[in-house]
């Protein structure tokens, strides 16, 4: 009885230090965020379920995945106020890590283009976006992320300066101001430029979650094309 | 009439706004909170019976003793001004106004304010970082949503420890939904579906937070709207989204001076298709006349992010030293690409106004006077007139390219020009003719913590343009003068360029150049790191520079400014400070050269939302010019100039509970002016001003403000006390709002003012207002009443 007494102490303390070392593990149960609108389709993904329709208020908590499919758009609010607009055919993951001033947010873009507009980070808050090739660190400031079909990653900066590292070979870090658009590759070198017209209207347009429509009416009936315009 | 200068009471008429008299007629209206960097509107009722032609207001910043000029918009007895966002600095604004009426007397409001430094005072708060407070996730204030699309979240993150969330109250339009939250770690919420009782329109919250002692530690307000789901897909569809209104306003103000009728309308029109924005502003009133500055306003405003155009009466931002606060009746158009920009606007500035001929005179009579002119003598049958001078009509034309966004960076490049059109009236005499030339620079680096503005423009004025260019044979007989050394073909060629510009001739100035009488720079440096906002200005203006779209530029000034202001525990302290110092006679045209040097210091205490808000200033203001006391010279005398004023300013406010909601407000003013010259202009001012409001309940407000006044001018003591009592009801589920107050007055101002105001919501979209103010005077002045009817409908 003394023995099953030490394996269950035993197990209890190999539990314990897992929870102490695994991130997954201590970033479960914090909400981080909440989804408040939802165009089209949207899907997420807790640890314990499988993937469902998201609604708004969704909350996300550490390691939940979110998904939105074809023309889908999905606003998500994190708990310092900052927001994260989630565009269509894109795949993201949520860590938070609460400290005792502070907030650690790390959004992982898996696939696909995120435009973020973060609040003042200030103590032990950090506002971090990581891509297959990139960890981007805001602080107050707009913009947008979007992984290529090169496998590199497009940073684009509209208002303050976001701290970029690398994560391939060669390994770089820069700080990339407002008005500039760098590309981060896999080969971990980083090119910045001034921001082009493209671009710009490509945040502009990528800012647009305000749903709107169009209505056509025909003798057959009458025909909605919607579309999305700036809140 | 006697003037006084004090600031009577605070009515809160509707919840918006603060309706304060400022002296013994007249009311300010300014937003309940002015917050730092936040456009508002700043209204002026003058209820004197003045017909005013031109109104401009004086405003100052806090750390800085000069004013500057702002047009008004003149509505009936109603004067309209908007502060841009950047001139909204805390601690305060102070400033006065200056208005010329039709006879063309100068007059200022408050009265005697620049004798006694008593001016408007707006305090200014600043904008506290949210780091503190309850962050609204949901709904956003210019959200779409239904009612079943409604849910409330916000996050306690930055008060997670000391917050206790079951205590935490929600209300949303004053009922109490705090049974229905839930909450998960630092998310507090209410779910969809949850709450059906909301207005269609505009609906409130208010979220209270309270500590483990059941102490409020935090509370926000906030509004959203609710539509119904028709109204919603009306709103999703592309189209034209038309809204506006259109109001009729008849007044009739019968004051001791005489009775006047006033009748306006004034239609707002506001739509959107797509991304474009467009607006339409037509106010028209029969105060409009001939031989006035036109009253009547029609503008029309549509942009999207890339371009903006205005046509009709607007007042086009450029440079300040160049173009700013003028109002424009043309066109103005911006294209903003961000690399490049380009601003231009062409209009008329000043209305043409026919002057009169008085009197004929023969050649053999001719008589030294300024108004004598000559004349069309077979047209009026004498070759000289004494006429009343008319006014040309100006016309004004600027551009401006400049490059990048102005995020971290813009350089821009002004060019203006003005002139008036001689032959648009008959009896005048002198136009004029303006080129001013500027280039301004923008540097901000590290998230605009450090910013860098530089601007300078160098003008040219030619006073009298009716004879143009000077000609050959002028300039060949200048240059047989041997002793005036002049080349004639330089001057020539002078001509010939710098006239493509400008008419060139002897009126022209500057004549001295290398002197730099027309140039005007200012430079400042700004640099905000660990909550201390610290700003240097360098500033040079020649006292010749003019620039016709920038009338009330100070000019004969040099000097620099520093201005420092501290945050403390998390900006719940500010402390600033600030020091000038100034001379002019930069060009040696006086005769004596003055400095000014002047501080103020103030203290603002915001230490958490249910203690008392305390703002403390000191100003200093020392004037001196450079004139022996003991001169014997009786003209240098005349012209001596030695004092120092002393402004104290003490307010406080605080809301605090005892059976009801109150809020009380004090605060206390005292000006010292000391005249050191034999001249003894020496004045005096104190003001203490005690408000209570009461809210009984959503429908009941009631008031009380009392203010004791005493000024001391040139030995002329002035003293009185008032009392306000009054009180706004809503009635008929809020569609009749009556409000009702009466001031007394006593010590030497006797009247009494009665103030009556009803508002009733005849349909959803149309209302009407009804007020009375009647002023019940001393037995040897006459009683006065204004009886205004405003009819309102929203499109």
């Amino acid at each position: 009885m003394k023995k099953i007494y030490k394996i269950f102490v035993l197990i209890g303390f190999v539990f314990l230090f897992i929870g102490a070392t695994n991130p997954t593990l201590i970033y479960t149960s914090y909400t981080a965020a909440i989804v408040t609108k939802v165009i089209q389709d949207v899907k997420h993904k807790t640890v314990d379920s499988d993937w469902i329709q998201t609604k708004p208020l969704t909350q996300l908590k550490s390691n939940d995945l979110l998904n939105t499919g074809k023309r889908s758009v999905a606003v998500l609010k994190f708990v310092d106020g900052s927001i994260l607009r989630v565009r269509e055919n894109t795949t993201i993951m949520i860590f938070a890590d609460k400290k005792e001033k502070g907030l650690v947010k790390n959004t992982k873009l898996e696939n696909g283009k995120i435009v973020f507009d973060v609040n003042k980070q200030i103590d032990d808050d950090k506002f971090i976006i990581t891509t297959p090739t990139a960890v981007a660190t805001i602080r107050g400031t707009s913009g947008l992320v979007e992984t290529l079909s090169d496998g590199s990653t497009l940073l684009m900066v509209e208002t303050g300066i976001v701290e970029v590292e690398s994560l391939g070979d060669k390994r770089e870090t820069k700080s990339i101001e407002a008005g500039v658009t760098s590309v981060i590759n896999p080969d971990g070198s980083i090119t910045t430029n001034v921001t082009t017209e493209e671009q710009r209207k490509n945040f502009q347009s990528s800012n647009k979650t305000n749903e709107k429509f169009i209505q056509i009416q025909t003798n057959r009936g009458n025909f909605r094309v919607y579309y999305l315009d700036s809140e | 009439m006697k003037k006084l200068l004090f600031f009577v009471c605070s009515i809160f008429l509707f919840n918006q706004i603060v309706i304060a008299q400022f002296d013994n007629f007249n009311f300010a209206t300014i937003p309940e909170e002015v917050l730092e960097n936040s456009a508002f509107n700043l209204s002026i009722e003058l209820l004197d019976g003045e017909q005013v032609e031109q109104a401009v207001l004086f405003y100052r910043a806090f750390g800085t003793s000069k004013f500057l000029p702002l047009d008004m918009i003149i509505q009936g007895n109603r004067l309209l001004a908007e502060f841009n966002k950047e001139n909204v600095i805390p601690p305060s604004i102070e400033c006065y106004i200056k208005i010329i009426n039709s006879s063309g007397i100068e007059k200022f409001y408050p009265s005697f304010a620049l004798e006694t430094m008593n001016f408007i005072r707006i305090e200014v708060r600043q904008k506290i970082e949210q780091t503190g407070d309850i962050i609204l996730l949901s709904p956003s204030p210019d959200e779409i949503l239904t009612i079943s699309e409604f849910f409330l979240a916000f996050s306690v993150l930055r008060l997670s420890d000391k917050v206790k969330i079951s205590s935490t109250k929600v209300f949303i339009n004053d009922t109490d939904f705090s049974s229905l939250i839930q909450f998960t770690d630092d998310l507090i919420f209410i779910p969809q579906g949850t709450i059906r009782e909301l207005n269609i329109g505009m609906n409130s919250i208010n979220i209270i937070l309270f500590d483990y002692e059941d102490k409020i530690i935090n509370q926000i307000s906030s509004t959203f709207q609710i539509f119904n789901e028709l109204q919603k897909e009306e709103l999703q569809k592309l189209k034209l989204a038309l809204n506006g209104s259109v109001e009729l306003n008849l007044a009739n103000e019968n004051l001791r001076f005489g009775s006047t009728t006033y009748n306006r309308l004034n239609v707002f029109l506001n739509g959107n298709y797509g991304s474009l924005n467009s607006n339409a502003n037509i106010y028209v009133t029969n105060e409009e006349k001939s031989n006035l500055q036109p009253q009547n306003r029609f503008s029309f405003q549509t942009y999207n992010d890339w371009f903006k155009i205005n046509i009709g009466d607007h007042f086009p931002t450029y440079p300040s030293l160049i173009l700013s606060g003028k109002r424009v009746r043309g066109l103005s158009s911006s294209l903003m690409l961000g690399f490049f920009n380009l601003q231009a606007t062409y209009g008329e500035i000043t209305r043409k106004i026919e002057g009169e001929l008085l009197k004929g005179i023969r050649r053999d009579t001719i008589v030294l006077d300024p108004n004598l002119v000559p004349i069309d003598s077979l047209k009026y049958g004498q070759p000289f007139g004494l006429i009343r001078f008319g006014t040309y009509s100006r016309k004004l034309f600027a551009v401006r390219p400049s490059f990048g966004s102005g995020e971290t960076f813009q350089l821009g490049f002004t060019y203006l020009h003005s002139k008036d059109d001689p032959q648009s009236i008959e009896f005048s005499a002198k136009p004029k003719e303006n080129l001013v030339v500027g280039t301004d620079l923008f540097i901000g680096a590290d998230q605009r913590r450090i910013q860098l503005n530089f601007q300078s423009a160098f003008s040219f004025l030619n006073k009298d343009i009716a004879r143009g260019n000077i000609s050959d044979a002028t300039l060949d007989s200048l240059a047989n003068n041997e002793n005036l050394g002049i080349d004639p073909d330089l001057l020539r060629t002078f001509r010939d360029v710098l006239g493509n510009f400008i008419t060139v001739n002897q009126h022209l100035s500057p004549q001295n150049p290398q002197e730099l009488p027309t140039l005007a720079a200012e430079g400042s440096l700004i640099l905000n790191y660990f909550g201390n906002y610290l700003k240097g200005t360098y500033l040079f203006r020649g006292n010749e520079y003019t620039s016709f779209g920038q009338n009330f530029l100070r000019t004969d000034i040099k000097g620099f400014q520093l201005f420092d202001r501290l945050s403390l525990f998390e900006n719940r302290v500010f402390f600033s400070f600030s020091y000038e110092r100034l001379n002019d006679n930069l060009q040696k045209t006086k005769i004596s050269t003055t400095s000014f040097n002047n501080y103020e210091g103030s203290l603002s205490l915001y230490l958490r939302r249910d203690f008392p808000v305390v703002n403390f200033t000191f100003s200093n203001y020392n004037t001196k010019n450079d004139i022996d006391p003991n001169s014997t010279d009786s003209l240098k005398l005349t012209n001596i100039i030695d004092d120092n004023i002393k402004i104290i300013n003490l307010s406080t406010s605080y809301d605090f509970d005892y059976y009801i909601r109150h809020k009380i407000s004090l605060s206390y003013l005292n000006s010292n002016k000391k005249d050191n010259t034999q001249k003894n202009f020496s004045s005096s001012f104190n003001s203490f001003n005690l408000s209570l409001q009461n809210l009984w309940n959503s429908d009941l407000i009631s008031f009380l403000s009392t203010n004791f006044s005493n000024s001391n001018i040139k030995l002329r003591e002035l003293n009185y006390f008032s009392l306000t009592l009054g009180a706004r009801l809503n009635a008929l589920e809020s569609k009749l709002t009556n409000s009702a107050s009466v001031t007394i007055f006593s010590g030497d101002l006797k009247r009494n003012v009665f103030d009556l105001s009803s508002r009733y919501l005849i349909l959803k979209n149309l209302s009407g207002i009804f007020s009375l103010r009647f002023i019940l005077n001393d037995t040897n002045i006459k009683n006065e009443s204004i009886i205004n009817f405003l009819l309102r409908y929203e499109l």
